[in-house]
């Protein structure tokens, strides 16, 4: 087979909160497939669910963006991210995670329920105080995360305007390059102000208890924890904030299960597990690099080939999940794929989870006639992003029935 | 029944807390699996099956008591 015969990796999709079809057809006919990538490079691309488990727990595939072979799937990806903790590997990768996983415990991380859960209510009292149309975007998916984010780093309260406003710039997905580019470097400068301040005077926060337990005693530069920063505000910000746009919207598409949402809320937990399956944001994959020989499902992988996991069609697998393009809240059994798998699982998993169960135990009792302002082939997706969302979600209701 | 945590494999994540806080805790300071009851009572046996299928680490095993 020659390259151009190759399916092209990634590939439009048709129905925009399903995977493009010819991952579909690539799950069913050749699980272990090879592809073809922008840059007229190839790799490996598995869909399977328990193939995917398999490769992102064995560290004969690397992490490391560096490496030759490491698959280049869009080209500015890695830009931001090459050389931090979601890049590295082994007990370098162990050492640095675990400075930064008692951060994010369930205990620790249940502590911001009051403030994620005002926050919430905050945001939506406001926004229904504007007359429709609104867009939820801008309403609430952004500025929760980024209120969130700022709190968990500790952003002292006098500056979170600011810091959530250059967030908001930097990973709104709104602005243009250089607009993000400037305003990445005022968030660089901001946390290494606060990092400073926190080494002088430690507050309760994860700046300060990372700088008194590692950076003091010289396991961590202050340069080293910045990045760390700004690596979590990254992947706070983008994943919830659409999560919460696209979550809302496949509600709105499955009256049926919005509708039981609604009888028994209660259901939340299960329903938000849902949207991460169904959804699974980060579209283009897990990628990894082969560092030795190894077979898979009977293809030998070499040394050096990519190998691109994709998690959204993992996640899609019939032979894990009955019926697996239904949206059901109800679902229950195995685990998903939506944060990844092994050492590399998202960390600020709880947060996440803590946020969107926020969101959607209150969203639609607060507004129960919350609907679409205009139809599907209207909204804007973001195909060609890292994460998938949708640029803005027009949002109307009726104004005489709020709570 | 008995709870096997591979404390070196453990990434943290919390996902068995999550499900069984009567069970599982992780440590202040790096984040990692501690069992608060390494025998837990049959009735809590599908939640730590859970626990020990969605750790995203294969860190957690059920082992039958001999």
């Amino acid at each position: 087979m020659t390259i151009l015969e190759l399916p092209l990796f990634p590939s439009p999709r048709v129905y925009p909160l399903d995977p493009p079809p010819v991952l579909r057809e690539l799950q069913a006919s050749q699980p272990v497939a090879r592809v073809r990538l922008y840059g007229g490079t190839q790799s490996w691309l598995l869909t399977g669910y328990e193939t995917a488990r398999t490769v992102l727990h064995d560290e004969t595939f690397s992490a490391d963006a560096g490496r030759t072979g490491y698959p280049q799937v869009h080209p500015t990806l890695t830009h931001f991210t090459s050389g931090m903790l979601n890049h590295m590997d082994g007990p370098e990768h162990d050492v640095y995670r675990r400075m930064l996983a008692p951060e994010f415990i369930v205990k620790r991380v249940d502590k911001l329920r009051p403030l994620v859960a005002s926050s919430v209510e905050d945001l939506i009292a406001t926004m229904l105080e504007k007359e429709p149309v609104v867009d939820l975007v801008e309403a609430l998916s952004i500025p929760l995360p980024a209120l969130v984010m700022s709190a968990l780093l500790g952003v002292p309260y006098s500056e979170r305007d600011y810091f959530v406003q250059c967030a908001e710039t930097f990973l709104g997905g709104h602005s243009s390059i250089e607009q993000v580019m400037e305003a990445r470097t005022s968030i660089q400068a901001f946390l290494a102000e606060l990092v400073e301040r926190r080494r002088v005077e430690p507050q309760d926060d994860l700046l300060s208890r990372v700088v008194v337990q590692y950076v003091k005693p010289g396991d961590l530069s202050a340069q080293q924890l910045v990045g760390f920063a700004e690596l979590l505000l990254t992947a706070g910000f983008d994943t919830t904030q659409n999560t919460i746009a696209l979550g809302t919207l496949v509600l709105l598409q499955n009256p049926d299960q919005l509708a039981l949402l609604k009888q028994n809320p209660s259901l939340v937990h299960s329903a938000v597990e849902e949207m991460l399956r169904y959804l699974t944001l980060p579209h283009l994959g897990r990628h990894r690099v082969v560092t030795r020989d190894i077979e898979v499902d009977g293809h030998l992988l070499r040394e050096g080939d990519g190998v691109i996991v994709a998690l959204n069609q993992a996640n899609r697998d019939p032979a894990v999940f009955s019926d697996p393009d239904r949206f059901d809240i109800r679902r229950s059994g195995q685990p998903h794929l939506g944060f990844g798998y092994g050492p590399h699982q998202c960390l600020g998993a709880m947060v996440a989870r803590t946020e969107l169960r926020a969101v959607f135990s209150v969203l639609f009792e607060r507004i129960p006639t919350l609907a679409l302002a205009v139809p599907l082939d209207q909204i804007r997706f973001k195909h060609d992003h890292a994460v998938y969302g949708c640029e803005s979600l027009p949002v109307t209701w009726d104004r005489g029935n709020t709570q | 029944m008995k709870v096997v945590a591979d404390t070196l494999k453990c990434v943290g994540a919390g996902t068995c807390v999550g499900i069984a806080p009567d069970i599982f805790d992780q440590g202040d300071v790096d984040g990692i699996v501690k069992l608060l009851e390494e025998e837990p009572g049959e009735d809590r046996r599908a939640a730590v099956q859970e626990a020990v299928d969605f750790c995203p680490a294969q860190a957690l095993m059920l082992a039958e008591k001999d």
